[in-house]
């Protein structure tokens, strides 16, 4: 305390540590709000321009995939998740099929969102619903081995839950199954 | 510092920030602690009932800063309880 620095120095550094202490406590009384899970609905509306598509390499080789866009509804409520500690959530859409023939299993996300919290918590039960009418998937579903004809797809609904101080989770919400058309429209 | 030198302007506003009394000392080390957690304890209280972290962080750097401004630097406030000096003896020791 002699110097200015020195008290400068002691100031400073005491109050970074009683903000590590109260992020911890504010993280270890999140725990006692709810945090439950919320209720999701997902229908696909239709799945557009479902084509076998080919493109040329500038050197001269040929690929080609299938290749679908779809339209879907979502609606979900959120409020189970909300406590003080949350600050953002990231809804994605995940399309999971797989081969028949080969085996083996693939991913696709075709549509993420970014949701923030709202600020006031007295409007928590009515800004917590998400209701997306028509919606067109941002990223197409690709398959490289064009098995997607008469395919049984699934709809994965998952979140992932950002708070403030703590660990990043991810959370499967829901699960829906869609059977691919026969043929290419 | 001996007799004739003199200080630059900077300088010399450092060394009256920096010197303070002994008694000032004792009492700015205890009480900036006990600001601090009052503020921190009080605020988090009011935000956990309020689900607003920000509100506590907010007041706690706040009241830090404002005790950086009034406790760090030596104010005359901080300089009442001088210690006796002896007169200083410039002629050499024998």
């Amino acid at each position: 305390m002699y110097s200015i620095t020195a008290r400068f120095n002691q100031i400073v550094f005491f109050t970074s540590w009683t903000l590590v202490v109260l992020s911890l406590l504010n993280q270890g009384t999140a725990y006692f709000f709810k945090t439950g899970k919320p209720t999701v609905d997902l229908k696909i509306l239709s799945a557009d321009k479902f084509h076998h598509y080919k493109a040329t390499y500038y050197n001269g080789g040929v690929t080609d995939w299938d290749q679908v866009t779809f339209k879907f509804s979502l609606e979900a409520d959120f409020e189970p998740v909300y406590n003080w500690n949350l600050k953002q959530l990231f809804l994605y859409v995940n399309v999971h099929h797989e081969h028949q023939e080969k085996g083996f299993q693939s991913d696709c996300v075709i549509y993420d969102k970014i949701i923030s919290r709202p600020d006031d918590p007295s409007t928590w039960s009515n800004s917590s619903k998400l209701v997306l009418k028509n919606q067109r998937a941002e990223y197409p579903l690709k398959d490289i081995h064009k098995q997607l004809r008469n395919a049984t797809v699934n709809f994965e609904v998952w979140i992932e839950v950002m708070p403030y101080v703590g660990y990043i989770r991810r959370e499967k919400l829901g699960d829906f199954q869609y059977q691919m058309p026969q043929q290419y429209n | 510092m001996a007799e004739g030198q003199s200080d630059t302007f900077w300088k010399s506003l450092y060394i009256y920030f920096n010197e303070m009394d002994f008694e000032s000392q004792l009492f700015v080390k205890r009480i900036y602690k006990i600001v601090i957690l009052t503020v921190a304890i009080i605020s988090f209280i009011i935000a956990f009932f309020l689900e607003r972290f920000s509100v506590c962080v907010y007041s706690t750097i706040g009241a830090s800063v404002l005790c950086i401004l009034v406790l760090a630097p030596a104010w005359p406030m901080w300089k009442k309880n001088q210690p006796n000096w002896q007169q200083a003896n410039w002629q050499k020791q024998k």
